[in-house]
């Protein structure tokens, strides 16, 4: 194992059991040993652990587990934990993170886990890709099937580092002025090799004139992101033939664009990846038709862009028919007030006094 | 006396400028969003709008300013950007707008008084 992944995961405030597929440990951190007895070499020995542990490798979802620790003492009371299963690195492994029932900081562990993709995925993928564009072309129908697969795994990884790299983070937020309909029409434009494939047509509506929508302000790269991943999921989502309609609406300070009855990240809602939970959220294992890890992720990364913005993703159901609504703040987001541009001002207005003042003076004196 | 209305969303900077002008003989009306604004402006008629470009709601000042240029029964209204923004590209972005002066946070209080006696005797 590369040594600073070791030592972040050492460091963990949580007691971390990194497992194979079978709940077999491959390390533990000095706290998930004390807290289960189990060291590297050795195997789970909760069944239900064992079972959230294989679900989350064979189908990249996170789930909640109760079980208990080991006894500090022989005889001693059986500490009850929390532990949360979380697909590994590779794609036959897992993370159990551990601590006590009613532990109050849940999210330490997964930051750091997106502080080791961050640091460690980044680099690699772009070097698969690099590798992959060199390829394309040179076997095609011999590595056809295995370049496509291992383009997927790419995108989803590509979409995991961008989450990592902006999840603990808002100061990557940039502070463009951004005019939604250019932006929507973009991110369109992009996709449509991918709607023309699959024959799926996309009509966009509203109230308003079109070219003249109120403005954003915040980071264009990251929001056009979101358009594409939520154009994408719809396209993905929509049956051939079929026509997606998006609807622009201003309500007051806010734009929202509602996708008519469309399919955008279905699946991952109704997997459990609630639109309105503050953290990832618990997988229902084992059920058919899961969505692929590509669509937990943009959802993930929708949301959180979105939350950074002041904006947010929701259902909204009308007539047994789901829209799926992107809600986004227009003008200048409301903590823009800036106290050190204030005084700044304030010290020029200070600066400059004595010389109005002066002015003002002589003007009175020239009546 | 010339009229004078001030679009701005931060109080402190609006009584900042107010307090400015008061030293001058300006008739001042105040409106703390883009679309409440443009509304004044076209009810008092000014003759110059000092305009904040970063404010929440339907319209930021750049699209407030083309609304006011674009409106016949403005037409003589002078606009002044006043923003934190000061990269070329927003500059052109308040040229391609019509604006008729730029000024960048933290702006020193004689030139706007010195925009705006220069502006409204223009006009």
């Amino acid at each position: 194992m590369h040594t600073t992944l070791a030592e972040i995961l050492e460091n963990l405030n949580a007691g971390l059991l990194w497992v194979t597929h079978d709940g077999t440990v491959r390390f533990a951190n000095a706290e998930g040993s004390l807290r289960t007895g189990l060291s590297t070499g050795g195997r789970l020995y909760d069944p239900d652990l064992l079972r959230a542990v294989t679900a989350a490798v064979a189908g990249r979802t996170t789930s909640q587990v109760a079980s208990s620790g080991r006894p500090p003492h022989p005889g001693g009371p059986v500490p009850a934990l929390a532990c949360r299963v979380v697909p590994g690195l590779s794609r036959d492994d897992a993370f159990v993170l551990l601590r006590d029932q009613g532990g109050s900081d849940p999210g330490v562990a997964f930051r750091n886990l997106m502080q080791v993709i961050r640091t460690d995925l980044a680099a690699p993928l772009r070097e698969t890709q690099a590798t992959l564009a060199a390829l394309d072309g040179v076997a095609a129908d011999t590595m056809a099937p295995l370049l496509q697969r291992v383009d997927d795994m790419t995108q989803v990884l590509d979409k995991l580092v961008d989450l990592a790299g902006i999840w603990s983070s808002g100061s990557l937020l940039a502070n463009d002025r951004i005019e939604l309909w250019p932006l929507l029409q973009g991110a369109w434009a992009e996709l449509q090799p991918l709607a023309q494939d699959r024959n799926v047509k996309v009509r966009f509506r509203s109230a308003g004139d079109l070219s003249n929508l109120a403005t954003l302000y915040g980071s264009e790269n990251w929001l056009r992101r979101v358009f594409l991943e939520c154009l994408e999921a719809a396209v993905r989502d929509g049956r051939p033939g079929s026509t997606v309609l998006i609807e622009h609406r201003q309500l007051g300070p806010r734009a929202v664009i509602v996708f008519h009855d469309s399919g955008v990240f279905a699946r991952a809602v109704r997997e459990g990846v609630a639109l309105d939970a503050p953290d990832l959220a618990t997988a229902t294992p084992g059920s058919a038709g899961r969505p692929p890890a590509r669509e937990h992720i943009s959802l993930q990364l929708c949301r959180h862009i979105l939350s950074l913005h002041g904006g947010q993703l929701r259902e909204e159901h009308e007539d047994g028919v789901r829209h799926f609504v992107i809600d986004l703040p227009t003008g200048a987001p409301a903590q823009t007030a800036d106290p050190q541009l204030d005084m700044a001002q304030a010290q020029r207005y200070a600066s400059d006094l004595a010389a109005l003042m002066a002015r003002a003076r002589r003007q009175a004196a020239a009546h | 006396m010339k009229r004078v209305l001030i679009v701005e969303d931060q109080p402190d900077i609006r009584k900042l400028i107010r307090m400015t002008l008061e030293f001058e003989a300006y008739e001042i009306h105040e409106a703390d969003d883009g679309a409440s604004g443009l509304r004044m402006a076209l009810a008092l008629q000014p003759d110059l709008v000092l305009l904040d470009v970063m404010m929440p709601g339907e319209l930021d000042g750049l699209q407030v300013c083309q609304r006011i240029k674009s409106d016949a029964t403005l037409a003589g209204v002078r606009v002044v950007l006043l923003t934190a923004r000061g990269q070329t590209r927003d500059r052109e972005a308040g040229q391609r707008a019509g604006a008729d002066e730029y000024l960048v946070k933290p702006f020193s209080p004689l030139q706007l008084i010195d925009t705006i006696e220069r502006l409204t005797t223009a006009a």
